[in-house]
């Protein structure tokens, strides 16, 4: 693996480009969001304390409480705060919003946006929380059970995938219609979901448009689950 | 990092020393009465000879020997330090999920482990050898019943408790690292010390040391 053309591991001039938060913000829970700015400028050869200094101020977290005793929210943006403050090129974010309450959430998510708009850094998110995916990122892909399942950039991804209602359908070619992804039968009736390449002409189809998180749904809906048959030693 | 390990584990220093203070609290009193004692009863009467020293001598033998038996819960000291300083050492971080924040800094791990472990390990080796300059000050009154190079007497003054003292650190933090839980660790550090000093004690000290105290005695009162 590489990072920005060099290899990352054991070389700190590649730690320095890269800014992590980990999962559940992890910080040392009996040190003070001021210990841990200084203690940032101690481990860091670049560090914008003023950078942290000012975040953590708009964020309202107060400098000399241990940061054990704030709240998720709270520990969650002097993460990001000291995370920022190494002015990344590449930002690292492992589920940062996942336990955070849906105010706090918009919260961190306003400050990473506000963050690296200034500075032009990468920002790679992992997220269950698919509402915020549409408004945040540029470019996705879609895991499930270790593999890929989709990927590229938000707009082309909406921009190509349609939800078609129509007869039952059983396998045969629709005009404009590159791949069906997912299909789900009921008596006379298919809806499937499909990539489309232009118009669907075909006048027995109803076309409709979907939503990222629609999308997503889908994809992820039917995740192979024989292995966890075969655990649980039930038929699939 | 050298503010951080300081940050990270000044309450830890602090607790040692609350501990070694309430150490000293028991043998600068003791020893000094020792010591005042040891003149009145031997010194000065010895100075001559005759059955006027020998009476001193038993006297002060018969009120300081329970001492030595005290003497044996110092065996403790570098456990305590391998349990409360090396366990935890790499274990917390781990266990607490904060080694993927502070590994993840500018600085590699290596440079990391090296700062702790050496400013922590010199710290301990400072401490341990204060201790153990401490008890051999302490003891040396003893040494008319007891000599100081009897097994458990050895073990406790001078050098020795420096060398038990970073090998039980060095054991608690392999064990911490092995087992990522401060708990386990240190429930593994316990038995693997107490393993490792009675091998010690049982196989690799002199067989004249396992003879009875008084043979050795001797040879070594008379210095």
């Amino acid at each position: 693996m590489r990072v920005f053309g060099n290899t990352p591991y054991e070389n700190t001039a590649a730690l320095a480009d890269i800014g992590f938060v980990a999962q559940d913000t992890p910080l040392y829970r009996d040190f003070t969001a001021d210990d841990l700015v200084t203690m940032g400028g101690k481990v860091n050869r670049r560090w914008d304390a003023t950078l942290a200094r000012t975040r953590l101020a708009q964020a309202g977290i107060p400098p000399r409480i241990p940061v054990g005793k704030l709240s998720g929210g709270q520990r969650a943006q002097v993460a990001l705060a000291l995370a920022l403050a190494k002015r990344p090129r590449l930002l690292l974010l492992d589920e940062p919003v996942a336990s955070l309450d849906p105010v706090a959430r918009h919260e961190f998510l306003r400050t990473l946006m506000g963050g690296v708009a200034e500075s032009g850094t990468t920002v790679l998110l992992s997220s269950h929380i698919l509402a915020d995916l549409e408004h945040s990122c540029d470019h996705l892909v879609v895991l499930s059970s270790g593999a890929v399942q989709l990927s590229g950039a938000v707009e082309d991804i909406v921009g190509e995938h349609r939800r078609l209602v129509g007869p039952r359908h059983h396998g045969e070619p629709i005009g404009g219609v590159a791949a069906v992804v997912r299909a789900r039968h009921t008596g006379r009736q298919s809806t499937l979901l499909v990539r489309v390449t232009g118009r669907v002409t075909d006048p027995a189809w109803t076309v409709h448009e979907l939503t990222l998180e629609d999308l997503i749904l889908a994809y992820l809906s039917d995740g192979v689950t024989e292995a966890t048959h075969e655990a649980w030693g039930v038929a699939a | 990092m050298i503010w951080l390990t300081w940050r990270q584990h000044r309450k830890q220093g602090l607790y040692t020393l609350l501990g070694l203070v309430a150490l000293a609290a028991f043998i600068v009193p003791t020893g000094l009465a020792m010591r005042r004692d040891l003149d009145r009863l031997v010194g000065q009467r010895c100075a001559t000879g005759g059955e006027l020293c020998d009476r001193g001598v038993n006297q002060f033998i018969d009120t300081y020997s329970p001492l030595l038996h005290v003497s044996v819960l110092l065996l403790a000291v570098p456990l305590l330090f391998g349990l409360f300083w090396g366990a935890p050492l790499v274990a917390r971080e781990i266990e607490q999920d904060t080694h993927r924040m502070i590994w993840t800094q500018g600085i590699s791990r290596r440079h990391w482990a090296w700062t702790k472990t050496g400013l922590l390990g010199g710290a301990v080796a400072v401490l341990a050898a204060g201790y153990g300059w401490g008890i051999s000050w302490w003891y040396a009154p003893l040494q008319i019943r007891e000599s100081r190079f009897t097994e458990v007497f050895f073990d406790v003054q001078g050098v020795v408790p420096v060398g038990y003292t970073l090998f039980a650190v060095a054991l608690g933090l392999y064990a911490g690292t092995l087992l990522p839980k401060v708990m386990s660790a240190m429930a593994v550090t316990l038995p693997a010390y107490i393993a490792a000093r009675l091998a010690v004690g049982m196989y690799a000290r002199p067989a004249s040391w396992r003879r009875s105290p008084a043979a050795s005695r001797s040879t070594t009162t008379s210095t």
